[in-house]
């Protein structure tokens, strides 16, 4: 009996209750926009931590060190007109 | 292929342990015994027993399991690639530089037919590079408008080019021998990576006793011992663009991260996936432990009353 009237004073899962599931239309607006960016933001922190696990190996600094110049000399139908 | 040394030694291991067993068995067959047989002493006897019959039986087939060089070659040790981890990407410079060693060393002999220009585009070149060098090939295409057939410098989309026309041609200039196409190499031989590096840099002089005939070379990792080809990986063989040195372990790791590339060119977008869909999974799962636990609390918590009248 007492801890029912605490309960229904407040907390987290009590707000997000009321937020979020009274209706079930805003419920499953919720799950459906929350997968999604959930999904991307999943994305962005496993691709920041292979970006920081593998500083340097990647192609992208390989790629800032190859001079393009000289294989435009050497393929001439590269020449922008 | 038994080696008959390796076999005397199993049998004596497998027969130790029978001589084990009988002997602890024998104690239990006199009569003294039979009567002290559920006592906590004799039980732990008898355990001790079965685990020193259960260990030499094991270590007699454990000797003959692992004495299999003669069937699988010398085994490989595990070396420390820059690729290993679960969220480790390729060295990309070493592609680069595996690549020029394939294409200077390897590509005389070896074909790599399932790899096209197109794929070391990002990877190891820019498109501008790769489009110069597929330039450089020449390749048969297909019949024109008078019906002939035309060479033309290669393009993006053309395979690697192929030393030789056909597997008979490629025996016939091996001695016999076929250079294997190295597109998935690491993928087609046993613990690849470590397998293919080992053998490049492997070769030495055969040990006292062991003769090899002339045309082949020994090497311990290859199965047999006597390879078609010649140790090929030399101080200096290549001249790297980067300027890295170009010793022979330094050309066997590029050249095998080149290869395992070329075999799994996919891993480093399977890792991230890999990563992403364990972590997701985890998440998923610890929802649905709860949810499964408030479903069933109503079960779980209820209560049951025998209500009997005699």
């Amino acid at each position: 009996m007492e801890h029912t009237t605490r309960r229904s004073q407040g907390g987290l899962f009590e707000g997000l209750y009321r937020l979020i599931m009274r209706r079930n239309s805003i419920y499953v607006t919720f799950v459906i926009a929350g997968a999604f960016a959930g999904e991307r933001a999943v994305d962005y922190g496993v691709r920041k931590i292979w970006e920081h696990n593998n500083v340097g190996t990647t192609f992208q600094p390989l790629e800032a060190t190859i001079r393009p110049k000289e294989t435009q000399l050497m393929n001439p139908s590269t020449y922008e007109p | 292929m038994w080696d008959g040394r390796i076999c005397l030694s199993s049998l004596c291991l497998i027969a130790s342990a029978c001589l084990n067993a009988s002997s602890f068995l024998s104690i239990f067959a006199s009569k003294k015994v039979h009567d002290d047989a559920g006592t906590a002493g004799m039980n732990s006897l008898r355990t001790f027993a079965l685990l020193g019959a259960g260990l030499s039986g094991f270590l007699g087939f454990a000797t003959v399991a692992s004495a299999d060089e003669a069937e699988h070659g010398l085994e490989c040790p595990s070396y420390p690639w820059p690729h290993k981890g679960i969220l480790s990407s390729y060295d990309h410079a070493s592609i680069r530089r595996g690549h020029q060693v394939y294409q200077q060393v390897c590509a005389s002999c070896h074909s790599m037919s399932l790899i096209s220009h197109r794929d070391l585009v990002g990877v190891a070149y820019t498109e501008e590079e790769v489009k110069a060098m597929a330039a450089e090939i020449e390749v048969v295409d297909g019949p024109n408008d008078e019906g002939e057939m035309f060479t033309r410098p290669g393009k993006l989309s053309d395979r690697f080019p192929q030393p030789y026309a056909n597997e008979q041609a490629a025996r016939f200039a091996n001695g016999g021998a076929y250079p294997p196409d190295l597109s998935l190499i690491t993928k087609a031989r046993h613990n690849g990576q470590n397998y293919v590096f080992a053998l490049l840099t492997g070769y030495r002089d055969p040990p006292a006793g062991v003769s090899i005939r002339e045309g082949l070379h020994y090497n311990p990792y290859f199965p047999g011992g006597a390879i078609a080809m010649p140790k090929m990986l030399n101080d200096g063989a290549v001249e790297y663009e980067d300027g890295t040195p170009a010793t022979e372990a330094q050309m066997g790791k590029d050249v095998v991260t080149f290869l395992s590339w070329a075999a799994e060119p996919e891993m480093e977008e399977r890792k991230l996936m890999g990563f992403k869909w364990i972590f997701v999974l985890s998440l998923a799962l610890l929802q649905a432990a709860y949810y499964r636990r408030l479903k069933w609390s109503v079960l779980k918590s209820r209560r049951l009353v025998v209500d009997v009248v005699n």
